[in-house]
């Protein structure tokens, strides 16, 4: 029997967020949304966390907006990966 | 006899370490994602860890192992009931975490009241009718317990297939083995068996050091 999708969990949205950004570098909100699949509300509430956090940083150029991962944002990422691979030992998703 | 009695020390205290650096990674992820069953595992492991350090000092201490404590006195395990008993709560944590887990959002009481079937089977309450001394006893606890723990180790593994859920279910399996091996010690108080558990035993906390290399090396590509 299959079991019923879980919603995505606040940290899965941060680690998707900035995997994106991360694999991506310098990123615009549009990429962000079609690949971490979020709405533009929820997407403005947590890059707006992130960014308050340092995790991301905000810049401008003439095309607009866009994000680049900070060195506390990679280390939450592999923070993250690590706490990923220990819960998965023993059948947790987060 | 010294050499076996330092021996089996040296393994406690060194699966007691494990035990604990389990339990502060479970401690520390938990504190990053908030997890019942992890906050499950870190007082087991912290129990367990406590409870192998206070088997392999006393050893150390009076110098010999419980077997041959009782072996020599008749009071079979009087002197290890609290590391046994640390042991026994230890597991009870771990099934009772489990069984959160695989009975969705009942309550801790309720979860636990889960593992009665499995403890008042007809076969083991005509074991623990002639069971009566409380170290045999609570090695037998601990056996069904961690067989249960095993059972859910195996679900976790068929479900995701991770190589971190197969290390972790090695090292219940191995420790499973390692009280099997260490109940049969004290029913036939036998030195060798019981040394060749607390090894098996160390064995299974070496799966457990290897899922905890292994998941502290994953970094992002």
């Amino acid at each position: 029997m299959s079991q019923p999708e879980r919603p995505r969990s606040a940290l899965r949205i941060y680690l998707d967020i900035l995997e994106t950004v991360h694999q991506e570098g310098d990123t615009r909100p549009t990429r962000i949304l079609y690949r971490a699949n979020l709405s533009h509300d929820r997407l403005v509430r947590y890059m707006g966390e992130l960014v308050a956090k340092g995790l991301l940083q905000e810049k401008q150029d003439a095309d607009g907006r866009f994000y680049v991962l900070t060195p506390a944002g990679m280390g939450f990422i592999n923070e993250l990966r690590k706490a990923e691979a220990f819960v998965a030992g023993f059948g947790i998703n987060f | 006899m010294i050499l076996s009695v330092i021996v089996n020390s040296i393994l406690n205290v060194l699966s007691a370490a494990v035990a604990l650096i389990v339990s502060y990674y479970a401690y520390k992820t938990n504190r990053l994602i908030g997890s019942q069953l992890l906050r499950f595992i870190s007082v087991g492991f912290l129990l367990l860890g406590v409870g192998l350090a206070t088997e392999g000092f006393t050893q150390a201490l009076i110098g010999f192992t419980p077997v041959q404590v009782a072996r020599f006195t008749g009071l079979e395990g009087s002197v290890f009931v609290i590391y046994v008993a640390l042991q026994l709560i230890a597991y009870l944590t771990f099934a009772t975490g489990y069984a959160l887990g695989a009975f969705g959002k009942a309550r801790p009481l309720e979860s636990a009241a889960a593992l009665l079937p499995a403890l008042t089977t007809p076969r083991v309450i005509r074991l623990l009718v002639f069971a009566i001394d409380i170290y045999v006893l609570a090695q037998l606890g601990i056996v069904v317990l961690l067989l249960f723990v095993v059972v859910q180790g195996f679900f976790v593994y068929s479900r995701n297939g991770s190589v971190f859920a197969l290390a972790v279910l090695s090292g219940f399996v191995l420790i499973l083995i390692a009280h099997v091996v260490l109940f049969l010690s004290v029913i036939y108080l036998s030195t060798d068996l019981y040394l060749l558990g607390t090894f098996v035993q160390f064995m299974g906390f070496l799966a457990l050091l290897f899922f905890l290399y292994r998941s502290s090396h994953v970094v992002s590509a």
